[in-house]
């Protein structure tokens, strides 16, 4: 239910330790090792025989055990017919595998076989791996625009794009240029900001519309549109050093740099916690804050939006100037600037001081733009409204 | 005389206005079949089931295809529930190993990997065992080697991924998905995209399902499972390439025969890409097939000469027949018709090249034809003298229709529709009979109003 929502029991979660990963080196025996849908593809072929194939294949069973939901791994050697037939192909697949089982691989989750190569194609080895029954997604990525990386940890991170799928305990990270927008199981949608990093935790969902969706924000900014859900449902951004808790709402949460959480509440209801030290709900228009072991602050009102005064509208023939009205209390404005009306995709951010801004266009085309007022603690208050403007080429 | 009052719209009450309608219906009808995707349109369904399923003669039996069947006695025998274990899999295709066959086309996708909770119990055992140190005697180490013997052996996924690598010539299924995405395989991989126009694809889906990487690593190629299910439920065309991301994919049949023909790939994909990548299907007689147990596969020994004679240089259908539990696919004039069988019509149909057409020149066929038949109906009752010519004349336009709509199906496999034609033919016809009825009706009244004005006597 929109707009209505019960402070929830809420506790201080401290950051779990990053998942052990494996991070590739490329300038390896293997030249990187890639782990996608099953396939295990080395940077540079795998020879049939060797001693850089069987420092690959060490480096092999290194990943693999890193690896605990890998519990298969199949070694085929692909070689021409000439080199395959009379069971040669069979014992250098036999070989590769003694290698994976000698390097700490149980001889048990290691199979070797000979498939026909393919024509007018070096004989080489490759690797397939099975994983144990997939983990349903718990969101893919509705918008990407700029770097946008996925993976257990910072140090395994892989570049993602849209309609990607993403699990449990995955690490979503966008670079400085980057933004992105998730769809959650739920119906739910995350906005991540440019510079942020959300780790997805657990998404339960019961056919009586119960939810129960923890989200980390490890560093930025998100904005969340939180799905409407049953009685009893949970919907938690946690950071360093608070929750924040909601049903039904839109609201952003800040992870700054010294530890400080900052929640905005656009609709709905937040309470934002910290344990043992209480919790105060953030209506929708408000802001509030909680600095590291200290309870959160009294809910201050957020600034208004400012109001748009020029382009509003037309064709310009360079790049216009920005014009907006003063909103009081603002120390600095935002202005955002996008392709499309919905500002998921290519976006550029401008800061400025005063209310107008110069030169903000990239160039030619189709331009949205709106203004977010800033006040002195770096609460960002509502949006104003979106205006376009066209520039010829 | 002052002629009859024809009301205030004179030109509606015309009785050119319903003859016109009634061959504008049947051309409306015939334009609609073509844009909305081509023979057989609306109502005309079970017509075209009839024809193509007992009027016209089905395919010759062939030899080089037959159907490894897990059928009830199968199951009986295995003494397992459906599906099966990867293990039998692995069994069932080392057995067929022996036969030699030049294809194996199995209508099943392995894409979850087993349960391994057993075999993660039996290798902690193993670990055990051996950091306890009872391995290193006689018989802990007999018993550490027969376990792990054991594990080796009831890893089904492994065992299938060999089974496929001995044979080397095994085409599992995969799956597009139209309700959300999946993965597109990589370069390389054993279900690759064809060289066929996706955007016009008559199927179109938004991800695949594969099967597991060491299956595709060994499989020599692998296709859709898809089938195109009419909105009656009834299987009429074959979709062989299905467009998921901007690129075609094939079905298990044209991928079958790419690999089977590559010399005619070119062949292939041209009858492939007939009405959009799904042509009507040229039907069967029902045993077509020919069936083999997966039981007496299982069972024989490698020195069967039945079934070398059945199997050997073969494209060999692996399916699931057994009661309940294939899919109940409906065919025209044939029900419940196992998944497996459809895709061995369909590699059948293409490699001979009789599909059946019903769009572009078909379609822009089954327009003009329906034009020019009720423009010659037209045309001709002005010249009749009496309603019966005009009906003679429509029935015997209705018979050349008949004929040339038959002709086009048996000949060069068209599928033009026959009942925007015959629709049009019927309300001309009601139309013209209307007209001449009122029309003598009218002349009697004029008679009846002379000899009322002038008397006898």
């Amino acid at each position: 239910m929109r707009g209505s929502t019960t402070p929830l029991l809420l506790t201080l979660t401290l950051l779990t330790s990053p998942i052990a990963g494996f991070a590739a080196e490329a300038d390896g025996p293997c030249g990187g090792l890639a782990f996608d849908h099953g396939r295990l593809t080395t940077g540079l072929p795998l020879a049939p025989g060797g001693p850089r194939t069987e420092a690959c294949l060490r480096e092999v069973a290194e990943a693999v055990k890193a690896r605990p939901a890998i519990r298969g791994l199949t070694v085929a050697a692909k070689l021409p017919d000439a080199e395959r037939l009379e069971g040669k192909g069979l014992a250098v697949a036999k070989a590769a595998a003694e290698v994976l089982v000698s390097a700490g691989i149980p001889r048990t989750r290691v199979s070797f076989v000979a498939p026909p190569g393919e024509p007018q194609t070096p004989g080489q080895l490759q690797l397939a791996y099975v994983e144990r029954p997939t983990q349903p997604a718990v969101a893919r990525i509705r918008t990407a625009h700029g770097p946008v990386s996925v993976g257990p940890d910072e140090a395994a991170l892989k570049p993602r794009g849209v309609g990607d799928a993403l699990y449990a305990g995955d690490l979503v990270v966008t670079g400085r240029e980057g933004r992105a927008e998730l769809s959650l199981a739920d119906g739910s949608g995350v906005h991540l900001s440019p510079a942020s990093a959300v780790r997805l935790g657990t998404l339960e969902l019961t056919a009586e519309r119960q939810r129960k969706v923890l989200l980390e924000l490890v560093r930025g900014t998100v904005e969340t549109q939180a799905a409407p859900g049953g009685a009893g449902s949970v919907f938690e951004v946690r950071t360093r050093g608070a929750v924040a808790g909601v049903r039904g709402t839109r609201f952003r949460v800040v992870q700054q740099e010294d530890g400080t959480s900052r929640v905005e509440t656009l609709e709905g209801k937040v309470a934002l916690g910290v344990v043992e030290r209480g919790s105060v709900d953030v209506g929708a228009g408000q802001g509030s804050r909680a600095k590291p072991a200290q309870a959160p602050e009294a809910p201050r009102a957020l600034l208004a939006a400012p109001v748009l005064e020029q382009p509003r509208g037309g064709v310009y023939p360079k790049a216009p100037a920005f014009v907006w009205k003063a909103v009081p209390g603002a120390k600095a404005y935002r202005v955002e600037v996008a392709t499309s009306a919905d500002f998921a995709g290519d976006v550029t951010v401008h800061e400025s001081a005063t209310p107008g801004l110069d030169g903000a266009t990239p160039g030619a085309g189709k331009w949205f733009w709106r203004v977010l007022a800033v006040d002195a603690d770096g609460f960002v208050g509502f949006p104003s409204k979106i205006f376009s403007f066209d520039v010829p080429g | 005389m002052t002629p009859p009052d024809r009301g205030p719209l004179p030109l509606l009450s015309s009785p050119a206005v319903p003859r016109g309608l009634g061959a504008g219906v049947g051309l409306l009808l015939a334009v609609v079949t073509a844009v909305t995707g081509g023979a057989p349109g609306p109502g005309e369904r079970a017509l075209y089931d009839f024809t193509v399923s007992r009027l016209l003669s089905p395919l010759p039996q062939t030899g080089d295809l037959v159907l490894v069947e897990v059928d009830d006695r199968a199951l009986a025998a295995l003494g397992e529930r459906w599906p099966l274990s990867r293990a039998t899999w692995a069994r069932a295709f080392h057995a067929l190993e022996g036969y030699h066959p030049s294809a194996v086309v199995v209508d099943v996708l392995f894409d979850q990997p087993e349960s391994r909770d057993a075999l993660d119990l039996g290798e902690d055992v193993l670990e055990r065992l051996r950091a306890s140190g009872l391995a290193d005697t006689a018989e802990g180490a007999k018993l550490a080697t027969e376990l792990e013997a054991r594990l080796h052996a009831g890893d089904g996924d492994a065992r299938l991924a060999e089974a496929f690598s001995g044979l080397g010539n095994v085409l599992p299924g995969s799956m597009a998905l139209s309700d959300h995405d999946g993965a597109l395989p990589g370069d390389g991989d054993s279900l690759a995209p064809v060289p066929l126009p996706a955007e016009g694809l008559r199927l179109k889906a938004k991800g695949l399902t594969l099967n597991l990487a060491p299956l595709r690593l060994t499989a020599w190629g692998s296709g859709t499972l898809n089938v195109l299910v009419d909105a009656d439920g009834v299987i009429r065309r074959y979709p062989y390439a299905v467009e998921v991301g901007g690129r075609a994919w094939p079905s298990l049949a044209l991928a079958t025969a790419l690999r089977l023909w590559p010399e005619q790939s070119e062949a292939l994909l041209r009858v492939a890409a007939t009405d959009d990548g799904a042509p009507l299907m040229r039907l069967p007689s029902p045993d077509w097939l020919p069936h083999v147990s997966l039981a007496d596969v299982l069972s024989a020994g490698p020195s069967s000469v039945g079934l070398d004679l059945a199997l050997r240089e073969k494209i060999v259908f692996v399916g699931v027949t057994a009661t309940g539990l294939h899919g109940q696919s409906t065919l025209p004039g044939q029900l419940a018709v196992p998944g497996v069988e459809i895709h061995a019509f369909a590699l059948d149909n293409l490699r001979s090249g009789r599909v059946l057409r019903s769009t572009g020149r078909a379609a822009l066929t089954g327009v003009l034809e329906t034009a020019v038949l009720l423009a010659v109906l037209l045309w001709r009752r002005g010249r009749a003298r009496t309603l019966g010519a005009v009906v003679g004349q429509a029935a015997l336009l209705l018979v050349a229709h008949t004929a040339f709509v038959g002709w086009l199906l048996v000949e060069p496999g068209w599928v033009v529709p026959f009942l925007p034609g015959a629709v049009g033919l019927v309300l001309v016809t009601l139309a013209e009979s209307v007209a001449r009825t009122e029309d003598l009706q009218r002349q009697r009244d004029a008679l009846k109003r002379l000899f009322g004005r002038f008397p006898r006597g």
